[in-house]
């Protein structure tokens, strides 16, 4: 079964993006922010990461630096989704980061489509 | 250059309110979006609870802009239009009256939400609909943040010449720095709090605001349980026979 962390503070919202992935058979485990996150990835390693940027205290950028700062967790990718993010990509992709997606504009169809490119990105 | 500082203030105060109302927007978009989408299942228990979190959160939306229109009131150059009359209130009543409201939304987000009131019956000067506006933007706030099936707690106090009404939650606690600095920008500026991510301050500010319109001051504490305390304290009046 193929699992994926997503750290997101929106408890509905987060079930929203669950109910969508279930459709493709893809589990999710749910962190409500940084630091419950990254105990997540203390337990296991998902095929992927869907990472909002604003969460309570520390912010996604802090958990992308984090992500960096280990060496098992450097390769997972990473993608952003979130309402406030910063349109520079190529700063972003040094970080994991895969794929940036807007809040305000996403589509269930384009979510599922993006973890699962992902996800087969992670299996090569 | 006066005008030019004030456009700046009025601008910032604009931007708040427009990332306050994106978040709630967003979110009936996706619950929207989950019902709609043909490959995603949903039993009927589900549709009906995605249906009923759409309502609850478009609820909160109206709420909000109705706090903002109050709060845009106060700031009215001509402040005679915002002209509103205090009164002996039943503070008890106005807390049982925000908990009956905010109780679908407390059980639909897996929490509590719990009421001390005063054994007798307490009342404060103050104008009704604008402290029921007060403690309802409190409570609301409590909800979002609160710990996973958490419990808000809504508490009416007496102390000499004043009466208090709480809300207190069981969410991220503001940092220490944060709440040295709001025991002296609360109602003055607006300002984020790092554990309560999405916000802009803008609610809190009115709030303050607002209390200080009715002769009331607004605080911050510790949540009994961890979490956080808003209040309010007001005058209390005497006048109980009027009740």
């Amino acid at each position: 079964m193929t699992r994926v962390l997503l750290i997101e503070d929106d408890i509905w919202m987060a079930q929203c993006y669950k109910q969508w992935l279930a459709a493709d058979n893809i589990v999710v485990a749910h962190a409500l922010d940084a630091q419950s996150g990254l105990e997540v990835l203390d337990q296991y390693t998902p095929k992927a990461i869907v990472l909002d940027m604003a969460l309570p205290y520390a912010n996604g950028v802090q958990v992308l630096h984090a992500l960096q700062s280990h060496h098992d967790l450097a390769d997972i990718p990473v993608i952003v989704c979130s309402s406030t993010v910063p349109s520079d990509m190529p700063s972003l992709t040094q970080f994991g980061v895969v794929q940036v997606l807007h809040k305000a504009t996403l589509h269930p169809r384009v979510f599922r489509h993006a973890v699962k490119q992902a996800i087969n990105r992670a299996a090569v | 250059m006066n005008s030019m500082v004030r456009l700046e203030g009025e601008f910032a105060q604009w931007a708040a309110v427009a990332h306050e109302l994106k978040s709630p927007l967003v979110l009936i978009k996706h619950l929207s979006d989950t019902l709609i989408e043909k490959d995603v299942y949903l039993t009927t228990q589900q549709q009906i609870e995605y249906a009923n979190r759409i309502k609850l959160t478009a609820e909160r939306m109206l709420r909000f802009t109705q706090h903002m229109s109050l709060g845009f009131r106060l700031h009215s150059e001509n402040q005679a239009v915002f002209a509103f009359a205090t009164e002996p209130v039943n503070i008890n009543e106005v807390c049982q009256s925000v908990a009956h409201d905010y109780t679908p939304l407390a059980y639909a987000c897996g929490q509590e939400l719990r009421v001390q009131s005063l054994r007798r019956n307490c009342v404060a000067i103050a104008n009704r609909d604008i402290l029921y506006d007060i403690i309802a933007n409190l409570t609301d706030n409590a909800l979002r943040h609160n710990a996973p099936k958490g419990i808000v707690h809504l508490q009416a106090s007496r102390r000499g010449s004043k009466v208090r009404l709480q809300v207190a939650d069981q969410g991220n606690e503001v940092t220490r720095q944060e709440y040295l600095r709001l025991q002296h920008t609360i109602g003055k500026q607006m300002q984020p709090l790092s554990g309560r991510s999405g916000t802009s301050g803008i609610g809190l500010y009115i709030v303050g605001q607002l209390a200080h319109a009715m002769g009331g001051v607004v605080g911050v504490g510790r949540g009994a349980i961890g979490g956080q305390a808003f209040f309010i304290d007001m005058a209390r009046s005497s006048q109980l026979q009027l009740l």
